[in-house]
């Protein structure tokens, strides 16, 4: 048991390590920097406007950008985590490290825990500098939050580990651009087949109703968008937990299935 | 090795192993393995030599459960190929060593020590070992990207032995080393050999199989076309090549049953045994045959060439 921790340890370390120097990375930061630049420079202007007394506009409009930040953040985060996700094992194939791992006494799924291992911590580690400069500017432009954004703040986090886990374990069976693919769709797919739940034509009825329980869960309000705008009025916290353990799950369980299939697959490194 | 009637337990046991591809687009399959079969025994160094598309580099991934055989069993230590068990004793170099350019070769080593699950006592005291042992002590600290290809093949070698595996594969070990590099391998390979640990190896360097191997595997388009060990190779060298530059028909009768192959230009080289040799020379210089070169035959090479000259697809 130790030694296998050791090896997922020192695989999750690597993909850490790999994924630091990418370029795709890179491009994300320096876009994600440009817009929030752009932003802070436009609040720059409303912190003087609020000086000469527009306090109600002011701070309706600040609040809106710092969500807009953080929509921002946590897009970039979702497209790095279906990227990471889906590319993380073939390209170690492509470059044939997986060669030179494989071929040690090192169970396939040890090395595809330490793989998405390493993509989630980067991806939370990402998520939480977006969170903590998305915390300065409410402090630095006086932004009223209420308490639901750290649900909010719980619930990017679960969807970077639902998204990377779905497209990694995706990506065993199919090339990374479907696997990123579905596991996009697989998230917006709830609220394709909720429409059609109650169509008359009883085969799409059925379809959309096996869709809808076969997808993930969504959760039932923006906790975000919630957060800056209004106080909620009646917060259901136990559904909105429910949601959270379910994607969860539904990750891992997808993540599972991957590994075995893993196990028995022959990896081609022509 | 042995064709089947080894005494002692065999560290590779290979029986009837096919394995082929499919072309990504059109689905063509290309049989890469067809009928291998063959058992190496425990401290011997065994050489798998044939042209690019042989199939050497699959039967080593069949060896490492990288590769699933469509038929046959591939086994390593009694245990089925690609277990725990057997990868746990096996060390393996890849042709190229495709390892992560931004680690430096001490994390390279490391990393490699962990996953074959070396303590770090024993970590510290391997790594900078290795390293020296391979001449790459100055080198330790460095990031692997900016390594010369020689050096990536001896971090290469390096992480193989890391672990002291009781089994050593080795994919053209000597791939893009300089006579230095090569000659160096060939001492790890023999002092592998003394430790008691069994090497398998693929090469297209015919001089290095020579000068280290016990037992020598040629492979051709698939399928094992000679298996002899070198001991025998070395005590069979009675055989002797006579050369002819001009072969009249005469000669030809003269020369009754022995072997005979066209050189081109109306020439021939027949070849003989050491006792049969003088008087099949008279009876050809009496048939009018022109002599031109008498020698030795059985040379690794011209096994090679007799055997898998010309089938390369690489």
């Amino acid at each position: 048991m130790a030694r296998t921790a050791a090896k997922i340890r020192c695989i999750a370390l690597t993909a850490l390590q790999e994924t630091m120097r990418r370029r795709v990375f890179y491009v994300v930061v320096i876009l994600v920097v440009i817009v929030a630049a752009v932003m802070v420079g436009s609040m720059g202007f409303l912190r003087m406007a609020r000086e000469s007394g527009e306090k109600e506009i002011v701070s309706t409009i600040t609040a809106g950008y710092v969500q807009n930040f953080l929509g921002i953040w946590q897009a970039a985060t979702m497209f790095l985590a279906v990227f990471l996700g889906a590319v993380g094992i073939s390209s170690e194939v492509t470059a044939k490290t997986l060669v030179n791992i494989l071929s040690r006494p090192v169970d396939r799924a040890a090395y595809l825990t330490g793989r998405w291992l390493g993509t989630v911590i980067f991806l939370w580690a990402f998520q939480i500098l977006g969170m903590l400069l998305a915390l300065l500017l409410t402090r630095v432009f006086d932004v009223h939050f209420v308490s639901s954004l750290w649900f909010g703040f719980v619930n990017m986090f679960v969807d970077s580990l639902f998204l990377s886990g779905v497209s990694l374990g995706l990506s065993v069976v199919m090339p990374p651009i479907l696997a990123g693919g579905f596991s996009i769709f697989l998230q917006i797919l709830p609220g394709i087949a909720k429409n059609s739940t109650q169509h008359p034509r009883w085969i799409l009825r059925g379809l959309a109703n096996a869709a809808y329980y076969l997808s993930p869960a969504t959760m039932p309000v923006d906790l975000i968008e919630e957060s800056f705008t209004k106080e909620l009025l009646h917060p259901n916290y136990g559904l909105y937990s429910r949601v959270l353990a379910e994607n969860m799950l539904y990750a891992i369980a997808v993540f599972v299935l991957a590994c075995a299939v893993f196990a028995r697959r022959e990896v081609r490194f022509r | 090795m042995s064709d089947g009637n080894g005494s002692s337990e065999p560290v590779i046991e290979i029986d009837g192993l096919h394995k082929s591809f499919r072309s990504r687009f059109r689905r063509r399959e290309v049989m890469a393995v067809r009928d291998v079969s063959l058992r190496v025994e425990r401290g011997s160094v065994v050489a798998f030599v044939g042209p690019n598309g042989a199939g050497k580099t699959t039967t080593i991934y069949a060896l490492l459960g990288l590769a699933r055989p469509d038929r046959g069993s591939v086994r390593l230590f009694g245990q089925p190929a690609g277990s725990i068990e057997a990868r746990r004793r096996t060390g393996f170099q890849s042709e190229i060593f495709y390892t992560y350019g931004f680690k430096t070769a001490e994390h390279v080593l490391s990393f490699y020590g962990v996953l074959s699950e070396m303590s770090p006592e024993r970590l510290a005291e391997a790594v900078p070992r290795q390293l020296a042992r391979l001449g790459l002590a100055q080198a330790s600290d460095r990031k692997v990207r900016g390594f010369s290809k020689g050096m990536i093949q001896r971090l290469g070698l390096a992480q193989a032995l890391l672990h002291e595996p009781e089994l050593l594969v080795l994919d053209e070990p000597t791939t893009g080393l300089d006579p230095e590099g090569r000659k160096l391998v060939a001492d790890i390979i023999l002092e592998e050999k003394a430790r008691g640990a069994t090497v398998f190896l693929s090469s297209h360097i015919l001089a290095d199989v020579e000068r280290t191997c016990d037992h020598v595997v040629i492979l051709s388009k698939g399928s094992v076309v000679f298996s002899e060990s070198m001991a025998k190779l070395r005590s069979d060298s009675d055989e002797w090549e006579i050369e002819m530059l001009a072969c009249p028909h005469a000669a030809r009768e003269a020369a009754g049953g022995a072997e005979l192959r066209e050189s081109g230009n109306g020439g021939a080289v027949m070849r003989c045994t050491g006792t049969d040799k003088d008087a099949l020379l008279l009876r050809l210089l009496g048939a009018g045959a022109s002599i031109g070169v008498v020698r030795r035959s059985h040379s690794l090479e011209d096994l090679y060439m007799r055997y898998a000259g010309g089938s390369s697809s690489g």
